[in-house]
C-alpha cells in the first residue's frame, strides 16, 4: 500500500458492506451506503478532478437520500434477521477482504490505477454482490446495486473522463435508486410500515 | 436538422408530452403509432446525410451531432435497423389498446425506442451499453402490473442488466486500449471474457436466463413482449457492432464456435423447457431464448449470408411474437391465470386469439408456409456446413418448440363443456387477422419481402449484399 492514509476509505467501504449485508434496519443500510459513497470519493479524488469527485459522492448521497426520504416509515420484521445468518454473512464478507488483499495485486497489470483503488473497488464490487446474492427484498436489491456501482466508478471514472459518460452514469445512480423505491413500494419485503 | 434530432431527440420529446398526456389514452396511441410508422417510412425512402425536399421547402438532413465531446451519428447504413425498430414501436402500439397495457406502455415504450436508437448512434459505440441501461431501468416500471408486487423475476432483471453495465463498460474500455497493441493477447482474452459476460447478463444466454420467464409470468404479456422483441433486435446488432467495432475480435476465428454452440445451448434448453411447460406467458419467456440463440448462431456462422438470414428474420420474428403477446393479453383479459389447463376448450370461446397464438407459436418454431420458415431453412442448411452436431442440438430445441405448440393447441381444441361462441370484439378480430395474414405473406412470399428489403441491407457493408 502506497499510502496508509488510504486505509481510512478501505476500512468506511469494509463497514458499509457490514452494514448493508448484515442489518436490517433500513437506517443502518443507509448509513453504510453513504460510507461507500464517501469512500469512494476519497479514493477517487487522488485520481480525478474535485469536481468530478464531488459530482459522485453528491449523486451518490442524493440515490441515499431520496431512499431514506421515500421508505423511512419502514421497520424490519422482528426476527427476520438471525445471528447465525448475521455471524456467517459477516464472516464470509471479512474472508473475502482478506482475499481481496492479497490477490487485488494481480488485477494491476489489467487497469493502470493504484493498490488502494483497485483493492477498494473490489471490497465495494463483491459486497454489492454479496447483497445481490443473499437478499430478496426490493430495497436492499436497489442498495446492494448502488454499492456495486460505487464500485465500478471507484475503478471507472480514473479511467474515464468523458463529462457525457459521467453525467449519464450519475443519471443511471438516481434512476436506480427512483426505480428501486417504486419497487420496493409495491414488494412484499422484509420490512412492515 | 440532423438524422439523430429526427430519431432520437424527437421522439425523445414527444414521449415526455405524451406521457403528460396518457390519460387520452387512445389520442397518445395514435400520435407515437403514427409518428413511429412516419419516422420508419422516412428511413425507408430518404437517404441519411442528403437534403429532403417537401415542395418548395428543404432540409438538410445530417448524419451527425454532438454533444459533451460525444457524437450521436446515423448513417445511411443505420436505415434498416431504423427501418426495423420503428416498424417494431408501431406495430406494438397499434395493439397497446386492444392488449389492454398500462397507460404509460406507450409513452414510455416511445422513449426506449429512442433510447435504443441512440445507444446505436453512439460514438464510440462502447458507450451504448450506458444508453441501454437507462433505457432498462426506465422499463421496469412498465414491468409492474397494478394488482400485482414485483416478484423474483423483476428484481433479477434489474440485478443482470444493472451489471451488465459495468462488465461491459470496463470491457470496452480494455479493448478500445488494446486496439493500438495487439500484442498482449492475455488482457485481450481477458477482456473478450468480460466482454462475453456482459453480453450473456444482457441476451439472458444459459445458465443467466431465468428471469426471461419469470419477467413474462409477473408482467402484463404485452408489455414484456415489447420490451423483449426490442431487446432481442438491439442487443444483437450491438453485438455485431463490437464484433465489426474490433478488428481483433473480429478475426478471432475461435470465438465463432463459441458463439454458435452458445446459441444451439439456448435453442436446446430453451426448447426442451418449453416442451415441458405448463404456463403459456412462461412459454412466451423461452421462446425468446430460442429467438436469441438463433441470433447467435447467425452471428456464429461468420458469412455475411448468416447475417443476412439473421437480418431477414427480424420483420416475421416481431410480427409473431406481437401476435402472440396480443393474442395471450386478448385470452387473459378477465382471468390472469395463465396455466395451460386454464386455456382447456378455448377455440370455442376465443377462436381467432387461440389460432393466432398457435400460428405465431409455430411460426417462431419454423414451420413451413409460417414466416420464419424461409429464414430457419436457410440457418438450417448454413449450420449443417458447419456442424452437424449442433445442428442435431438446435433440431432438439426446435422439436421441443413444436411439442409444446402442439400441446397448447390439444389443450385448447380439448372440451370444456361450453357451446361455441366467440367472444372476441370486431377490432381484435381484425387486428388478429391481420397480424395471422402477414405471417402467411412473409411464409409465403418471401422474396417479396427480401426484395423490398435488399435496397437497405446492400448498404451495410458487412453483408456483401
Amino acid at each position: 500500500m502506497e499510502h496508509l492514509y488510504n486505509l481510512i476509505p478501505l476500512i468506511m467501504l469494509a463497514a458499509g458492506g457490514v452494514a448493508l449485508l448484515a442489518f436490517d434496519e433500513l437506517r443502518i443500510n443507509l448509513a453504510g451506503l453513504a460510507a461507500n459513497y464517501l469512500a469512494a470519493f476519497l479514493l477517487i479524488v487522488q485520481s480525478a478532478t474535485v469536481g468530478l469527485a464531488a459530482a459522485k459522492l453528491i449523486t451518490g448521497l442524493m440515490a441515499a437520500g431520496l431512499i431514506y426520504v421515500s421508505r423511512h416509515d419502514l421497520t424490519p420484521v422482528k426476527g427476520s434477521e438471525v445471528r447465525a445468518s448475521r455471524i456467517f454473512k459477516i464472516t464470509a464478507l471479512v474472508l473475502i477482504w482478506l482475499a481481496i488483499l492479497i490477490i487485488a495485486d494481480n488485477f494491476l497489470n489489467l487497469f493502470p490505477v493504484n493498490y488502494e483503488t483497485m483493492a477498494g473497488a473490489l471490497i465495494a464490487i463483491i459486497s454489492g454482490l454479496m447483497v445481490l446474492g443473499t437478499s430478496r427484498n426490493a430495497l436492499k436489491v436497489t442498495m446492494g446495486i448502488l454499492v456495486l456501482y460505487a464500485g465500478f466508478d471507484i475503478l471507472y471514472t480514473p479511467l474515464e473522463s468523458s463529462i457525457l459518460i459521467n453525467g449519464l452514469l450519475a443519471l443511471i445512480i438516481m434512476l436506480i435508486a427512483l426505480v428501486g423505491v417504486y419497487i420496493s413500494t409495491r414488494h412484499e419485503s422484509e420490512y412492515e410500515e | 436538422m440532423s438524422a439523430p434530432t429526427l430519431f432520437i431527440l424527437f421522439p425523445l420529446a414527444l414521449s415526455i408530452i405524451l406521457y403528460l398526456l396518457q390519460e387520452k389514452r387512445v389520442m397518445v396511441t395514435r400520435i407515437a403509432l403514427g409518428v413511429s410508422f412516419f419516422l420508419a417510412l422516412v428511413a425507408y425512402i430518404q437517404p441519411l446525410g442528403g437534403r429532403i425536399a417537401i415542395g418548395s421547402l428543404s432540409v438538410n438532413l445530417q448524419n451527425s451531432i454532438s454533444f459533451l465531446g460525444r457524437a450521436l451519428t446515423l448513417s445511411n447504413s443505420d436505415r434498416f435497423l431504423l427501418v426495423v425498430i420503428y416498424l417494431i414501436a408501431a406495430f406494438w402500439f397499434g395493439g397497446a389498446n386492444i392488449a389492454q397495457t398500462p397507460k404509460m406502455f406507450v409513452p414510455v415504450g416511445l422513449a426506449i425506442t429512442a433510447i435504443m436508437v441512440g445507444a446505436l448512434a453512439v460514438e464510440p459505440f462502447i458507450y451504448a451499453a450506458v444508453l441501454l441501461e437507462l433505457a432498462a431501468i426506465l422499463t421496469i416500471p412498465l414491468l409492474l402490473t397494478r394488482n400485482q408486487s414485483a416478484g423474483a423475476g423483476i428484481l433479477r432483471f434489474f440485478i443482470y442488466q444493472a451489471i451488465a453495465l459495468p462488465v461491459i463498460l470496463l470491457a470496452g474500455w480494455m479493448l478500445e486500449g488494446s486496439q493500438a497493441s495487439v500484442s498482449n493477447e492475455v488482457q485481450l482474452r481477458q477482456a473478450s471474457i468480460l466482454l462475453g459476460l456482459g453480453f450473456s447478463f444482457w441476451l439472458a444466454v444459459f445458465p443467466f436466463h431465468p428471469w426471461v420467464p419469470l419477467v413474462m409470468k409477473e408482467s402484463h404479456p404485452y408489455s414484456a413482449g415489447f420490451l423483449l422483441c426490442m431487446q432481442s433486435v438491439v442487443y444483437i446488432v450491438i453485438v455485431i457492432d463490437y464484433l465489426n467495432g474490433f478488428i481483433w475480435l473480429r478475426d478471432t476465428e475461435a470465438l465463432y464456435p463459441i458463439l454458435r454452440t452458445v446459441g444451439a445451448v439456448m435453442v436446446a434448453t430453451g426448447g426442451i423447457w418449453a416442451a415441458f411447460q405448463q404456463d403459456v406467458r412462461r412459454l412466451f419467456g423461452y421462446i425468446v431464448i430460442i429467438v436469441n440463440g438463433f441470433a447467435l448462431i447467425g452471428i456464429g456462422m461468420h458469412t455475411a449470408s448468416g447475417l443476412l438470414t439473421l437480418y431477414y428474420k427480424f420483420l416475421p420474428q416481431m410480427v409473431a411474437m406481437g401476435i402472440f403477446a396480443l393474442s395471450l393479453s386478448i385470452m387473459m383479459r378477465n382471468d390472469q391465470d395463465s396455466e395451460f389447463s386454464r386455456f382447456t376448450g378455448a377455440f370455442k370461446q376465443k377462436p381467432f386469439a387461440a389460432g393466432a397464438m398457435i400460428l405465431a407459436i409455430f411460426s417462431l418454431a419454423g414451420l413451413p408456409l409460417l414466416a420464419s420458415f424461409p429464414t430457419r431453412m436457410e440457418q438450417f442448411e448454413l449450420l449443417a456446413s458447419v456442424s452437424l452436431v449442433t445442428l442435431i442440438w438446435v433440431l432438439v430445441g426446435v422439436g421441443g418448440l413444436i411439442f409444446a405448440g402442439a400441446r397448447l393447441m390439444a389443450t385448447m381444441i380439448g372440451e370444456n363443456g361450453v357451446e361455441w361462441r366467440v367472444t372476441e370484439r370486431p377490432g381484435e378480430i381484425i387486428l388478429l387477422g391481420l397480424g395471422t395474414l402477414t405471417l402467411f405473406t412473409f411464409g409465403l412470399f418471401p422474396n417479396i419481402i427480401s426484395e423490398a428489403l435488399n435496397r437497405l441491407l446492400a448498404i451495410i457493408p458487412y453483408l456483401n449484399l
